[in-house]
């Protein structure tokens, strides 16, 4: 025998390396650029100031700017809000479609996901017609049944309502499919035992169902997490952070520190701030799911 | 007595589920009916449903405006390019993870977990001050280079799991045959992984063709603007023109709504990734 996996590694390693290269300069590269650019002070309003260390001083303004903890809170009550309604939105449907001798299945899951790829953009722009105040078709069927619709842009209640509606609009048929997959994965046996041995429909799910799905519970909930949490689209084309800054995110705070005051220092301390979050939160989950 | 019961709650279990399938698709149903409406019909208070007068009037608006032409042909550019260079590039480095540096492949698993923690906010900063040195701010190609930057990682890992899943005994009877690496992979494990490849290639260029934030940022002017960033732009404080936003919208969505029936199978995979390997 001749020794071929020497050969093979670098024929592997020759194929591959066209990709490395390419990700290094356009991943990695710019990650730690951006976390170089949050220990340095860079701002493009004042160019004549020389670059200099400034430690965790971006981040120290950022953490103590109103406008940051207002962001983090309404991002943080956006996540809360639309991963709880998606997941038992996405569950419940997923164990409809899940029943014994349904027919049409895949018909009505196709059918179901159709908004997964849409743009959110499209989402947010359709949402906003939907609830215009005066032409808009919501606050007319709210009509028929003798409920006078609100003006939904005016007051930052309704404002993120809209934007959660239009987000799980996007999002909930991801939710929907890995659930669907999961549920369909699932061994027969455990659960017709439970069933004879005389399991509520309720006990059932809470000790025999759930727990065999926590694999797929756990795959969405941390994808939908890091999806969530970065959301901006949305809010920029439905509410444009408004009215006043009352639906402000993470990623529009961003964007406006660093691209409308162009202190992009700051923006990136805060950028990372946000990925620490989201990390962590990630951690604490995964952790708990073990 | 249970046959009816059960009966009644499969015929539940329909209706729900129509009544779901309902509300999914009226929004989109409502966008194009919207579309077609004319200019009085659209602000009519109490709105119409189904068009009386339907036009085309709101289609030829957007086809005629230089903007969205414009924005038309740079995100079809953009989305077209950088989605053909990332599967040229991600093509043979996930057959080499998938064939060759299987020890390597939990390395990039991990590597791409750790990018989708990183929200294109982040990404924005770096591209904005290194597109600005090479020149390449407001550029077609400066935005096409950015995109490969989230759709390789997806495409890699995309294609590293069909490929696994050809069969390693056809590699191994091409290499009696007397075949090389390189005929091995071009002439028996691609044609077997092509199924593969449109669904990877069909998600990859979606995800381009959706994107917005870094149009937003690293864009300004119709030389290089995208869809989402022009329709965007349309939107003023004082007033929006529904029945021009409306047609745009909907025809800037309809490749998604093609393609979603081609690639459900993929698109599992597709979206789970960066979650953890169970």
């Amino acid at each position: 025998m001749k020794l071929p996996t020497v050969n093979d590694r670098s024929y592997g390693l020759l194929l591959a390396a066209p990709a490395t290269v390419v990700l290094s300069l356009i991943v990695v590269f710019p990650l730690l650029y951006s976390l170089c650019l949050s220990f340095v002070r860079l701002n493009l309003l004042e160019p004549k100031i020389p670059l200099r260390f400034a430690g965790f001083a971006n981040y120290l303004s950022v953490l103590t700017d109103p406008r940051f903890l207002q962001a983090l809170l309404h991002t943080i009550l956006f996540v809360l809000t639309t991963m709880t309604v998606e997941f038992v939105l996405g569950l419940g449907i997923a164990f409809l479609l899940n029943r014994r001798g349904m027919r049409g299945v895949g018909t009505l899951r196709t059918l179901l996901i159709v908004p997964l790829m849409v743009a959110p953009i499209v989402s947010g722009l359709q949402w906003r017609w939907i609830f215009s105040d005066q032409y808009g078709i919501f606050n007319r069927l709210l009509s028929f049944v003798h409920l006078r619709g609100p003006v939904w842009f005016a007051s930052p209640v309704t404002a993120m309502t809209a934007i959660v509606v239009a987000n799980l609009w996007v999002a909930t048929p991801f939710d929907l499919l890995v659930l669907l997959a999961g549920l369909q994965g699932l061994p027969e046996e455990p659960i017709e035992s439970a069933i004879v041995d005389g399991a509520g429909w309720f006990k059932r799910l809470w000790y025999v169902v759930l727990p065999l799905l926590r694999p797929a519970i756990l795959a969405v909930l941390l994808i939908r997490l890091a999806d969530a949490v970065r959301i901006f689209d949305i809010v920029y084309v439905l509410t444009g952070g408004g009215p006043g800054d009352s639906t402000q995110v993470f990623s529009s705070y961003i964007f406006t520190v660093s691209f409308n005051n162009l202190d992009l220092s700051r923006g990136a301390a805060g950028s990372f701030i946000m990925v620490l979050i989201t990390a962590v939160s990630s951690l604490i989950m995964v952790r708990r799911f073990r | 007595m249970t046959s009816f019961r059960k009966m009644s709650t499969a015929v539940a279990a329909y209706v729900v589920l129509f009544a779901v399938v309902f509300v999914v698709l009226a929004p989109l149903a409502w966008l194009y009916l919207s579309s077609v409406k004319n200019g009085v019909e659209m602000y009519s208070v109490p709105p119409t449903i189904v068009p009386r007068q339907p036009t085309a009037d709101n289609y030829r608006l957007v086809f005629s405006d230089p903007s969205f032409r414009s924005g038309f042909l740079n995100s079809v550019i953009v989305s077209f390019s950088s989605t053909l260079v990332g599967i040229l590039l991600s093509c043979p480095a996930a057959y080499a993870l998938s064939r060759y540096l299987k020890r390597g492949a939990p390395f990039i698993l991990f590597f791409v977990l750790i990018t989708r923690m990183f929200p294109p906010v982040t990404f924005s900063l770096p591209f904005f001050l290194l597109l600005q040195h090479f020149h390449l701010i407001n550029t077609r190609l400066g935005l096409a280079v950015v995109y490969l930057s989230f759709q390789m990682p997806l495409v890699i890992w995309l294609l590293d799991s069909f490929f696994r899943e050809v069969p390693i005994e056809i590699e191994d009877a091409g290499r009696v045959d007397g075949l090389s690496r390189t005929q091995i992979l071009t002439r028996l494990v691609l044609p077997l992984a092509l199924p593969g490849l449109a669904v990877a290639t069909i998600f990859s260029f979606l995800l381009a063709w959706n994107e917005f934030i870094y149009a937003l940022i690293l864009t300004r002017s119709n030389s290089a603007q995208t869809i989402p960033v022009v329709v965007s732009g349309w939107i003023s404080i004082f007033q929006i023109l529904w029945g021009k936003m409306t047609a745009a919208a909907g025809l800037y969505v309809l490749p998604a709504l093609v393609f979603i029936s081609l690639v459900q199978k993929g698109m599992l995979r597709g979206l789970m990734h960066g979650a953890v390997k169970q």
